[in-house]
């Protein structure tokens, strides 16, 4: 913000320029205009002088031979020039030979005048070739103040023009800047409205890219929330197929042991009499009766295994109506604290001895959730980050309060939030695979290890819960996956009840 | 200039009875008189050899009987024309070595002074009598009493035969000039 103080600074620096180039030019003026009195008043000395001059070159022999007459009659000749005041003429003994002034003035006197420090008074001595002869003296009358000012008035005129045009290019120079402030200050407003246009523009495009995604999951969701449903009534009929199959077998299975328990008892009893003939039979229906067991496992084994089939699928079914938010959640406040205290055991088992389990718990706000399926959610977190390191590693679970404060910018309230963070030191993501983390039936597992629908699981509980999820990886940097609940501002107390 | 004369003429027997009865009126005439000799000088040009060395002095001449009794010597008494001091020498004859360069004759007689002017015409010699004097015409300048003043007459064409410019200002105060082809 350099810039407003520069701008204040030039407004501050060149007023003072201009006043200063005002002041100089005053100076200037002031100057000139002295000067030009005193060039004035020297040229008019000189008039003055060169009129004395001539009037004792050629009084000198008036003067000389005492002819008051002819000298007064120089002196009147000279006289008959306005501007002078007073003129006369003395002898070289200091006697007056003639003298004239104005009506009003005063006698020129050479002893008073030469104390005189009149500047339009001159003593000229008269002389006749290198004799004195006598002295001539002259006084101007004095300039009226209306002819000196007319004679300083082209300095007076050019000075207070300049000195006002420098004053209008200073008001023009200051109008200027502030128009040019101004002017900044509204580019930097808009300046600043671009860029919060510009933020609003990416929130608003990230906005849709998450409705596209919701949009995605919704219709994702909804086709497999209609498919699970149909899928897992199937399954529960080849489920029941299953128990009655099985049931049927073991009915059958009661009646040959049956048959083959009182075979052996015949079979003993046949032995001793020696009746080998039947007993060959018997023999032979126990051979068989020995080879339906054996078939009986067989079948038995494949029963189990179309029942864990089975089972798994109804799980998948299970998680596809989750992530369909077809499941009714049973939601209640919990601090997620206590949630993780409580299944410390089972993530312990669930990772391997390779895999160092570390905990930062320190939420004290409660969120409001359904307990089984963030414990499915956390396990699942947990689940993921060990497969993500095959070499072993460190998985951090870490729990905190997180106040959000208000956002002019977005419109966002200010809010509290817990978060849950899952971050390990795997193999992490590329950018394009973590883009696509939360999408369904999307695996970066082998086919048959991986469903696709464990994020995208818990990602649809977590946005039924009011959260929100988000993924931060680096490819060989590991992965961070937070979980954001909003706090449970209802009393802890009734919870607790 | 005619008329000048006749009033000249006219005036002169008042000039001479203003100026001449009382004693003390006389020794003021010519007290002026003194300082009017000296004072001549600037207004004459000097032809070049009027000096023979840069302070040689200006002698100022009185030929007969002296009139001036000492105000010559005070009036002169530490000036200077230029660089030249002037000296009063008092001759009784006009004497070929002497180096006046103004001479004032007083003689008594006419004849006396005729011949001093003779012998002075053609040098750069600035000739004054006094206009009531015997026959003082013929000198260059001549002293005459008007309205209680002492004036003076120019005779220009004298002044021209001695080689002499008269100042034209001294030449406007006087009373009459006498030119070369006039008057």
């Amino acid at each position: 913000m350099t810039r407003p103080a520069r701008t204040h600074d030039s407004m501050f620096r060149k007023p003072a320029a201009i006043v200063a180039s005002v002041v100089l030019l005053l100076l200037v003026g002031t100057f000139a205009m002295v000067y030009q009195f005193h060039a004035a008043s020297a040229e008019r000395r000189r008039q003055i002088t060169s009129q004395a001059d001539t009037l004792a070159a050629s009084v000198t022999a008036a003067v000389s031979f005492d002819d008051r007459t002819a000298a007064r009659e120089y002196v009147r000749a000279l006289m008959l020039d306005p501007t002078l005041d007073a003129v006369a003429v003395y002898d070289e003994s200091g006697h007056l030979m003639a003298g004239e002034q104005r009506p009003g003035s005063s006698p020129i006197d050479p002893v008073s005048g030469r104390a005189e420090r009149r500047s339009m008074l001159v003593e000229v001595p008269a002389r006749q070739g290198a004799t004195v002869v006598g002295n001539v003296w002259v006084r101007a009358s004095a300039v009226p103040w209306t002819m000196r000012l007319a004679r300083v008035s082209g300095v007076v005129l050019l000075t207070i023009m300049a000195v006002v045009m420098l004053s209008l290019l200073g008001v023009a120079q200051r109008m200027l800047t502030r128009a040019n402030a101004d002017a900044h200050r509204r580019a930097e407003e808009l300046t600043e409205a671009n860029l919060r246009l510009i933020g609003e523009m990416e929130q608003r495009s990230r906005a849709e890219e998450a409705l596209r995604q919701s949009q995605k999951m919704e219709a994702v969701g909804q086709l497999s929330g209609g498919i699970a449903h149909d899928f897992n009534n199937m399954l529960m009929i080849v489920k029941s197929a299953l128990v009655l199959m099985e049931h049927r077998l073991g009915q059958s299975v009661a009646a040959v042991e049956r048959f083959a328990e009182a075979a052996r008892v015949r079979i003993a009893a046949g032995a001793q009499q020696d009746v080998s003939e039947p007993l060959q039979v018997l023999e032979e229906a126990l051979a068989l009766v020995a080879e339906g067991r054996a078939r009986r496992q067989q079948i038995k084994r494949y029963l189990e295994t179309a029942n864990d089939g089975i089972d798994k699928a109804a799980d998948l079914t299970r998680r596809l109506l989750a992530f369909a938010r077809r499941q009714p959640l049973s939601a209640k406040s919990v601090r997620l604290d206590d949630l993780i205290g409580d299944i410390r055991p089972l993530l312990g088992h669930s990772v391997g001895a390779n895999v160092r389990l570390v905990y930062e718990l320190g939420s004290h706000w409660h969120v409001f959730c359904d307990v089984n399926q963030m414990e499915n959610a956390i396990l699942n977190l947990v689940i993921n980050a060990r497969d993500a390191m095959p070499e072993g590693g460190q998985i951090t679970i870490s729990t905190a309060d997180v106040h959000v404060d208000a956002d002019e910018r977005s419109g966002q309230a200010a809010v509290d939030q817990v978060r849950l963070r899952v971050a390990d030191t795997g193999v992490g993501m590329s950018e394009e695979v973590r883009s696509r983390a939360l999408d369904p039936f999307f695996t970066t597992k082998p086919v048959g290890k991986g469903t696709g629908l464990g994020l995208s699981t818990i990602l649809g509980y977590v946005l039924q819960s009011n959260g929100r999820l988000s993924i931060d990886s680096e490819v060989d940097k590991g992965t961070i996956v937070d979980i954001v609940l909003p706090r449970e501002m209802r009393d802890v107390s009734t919870e607790v009840a | 200039m005619a008329r000048c004369a006749v009033a000249i003429l006219l005036m002169l027997p008042f000039a001479t009875l203003l100026a001449l009865p009382p004693q003390p009126d006389i020794s003021l005439e010519y007290a002026v008189k003194a300082t009017y000799l000296y004072k001549l000088a600037p207004f004459v040009n000097w032809p070049p050899g009027t000096f023979t060395a840069a302070d040689a002095p200006f002698d100022i001449c009185v030929l007969g009987p002296d009139p001036f009794d000492d105000f010559l010597e005070k009036a002169v008494g530490g000036r200077k024309l230029g660089t030249h001091p002037f000296k009063v020498l008092r001759l009784d004859a006009v004497a070929p070595g002497d180096d006046c360069q103004i001479v004032f004759i007083h003689y008594p007689r006419a004849a006396q002074v005729r011949a001093a002017l003779r012998a002075l015409d053609g040098r750069p010699v600035l000739t004054v009598t006094d206009a009531e004097d015997a026959d003082s015409s013929g000198s260059i300048v001549q002293f005459v009493i008007r309205d209680g003043h002492v004036r003076f007459e120019i005779d220009n064409a004298a002044a021209a035969r001695n080689h002499l410019a008269i100042s034209s200002k001294l030449l406007d105060l006087a009373l009459e000039v006498k030119e070369a082809n006039g008057s």
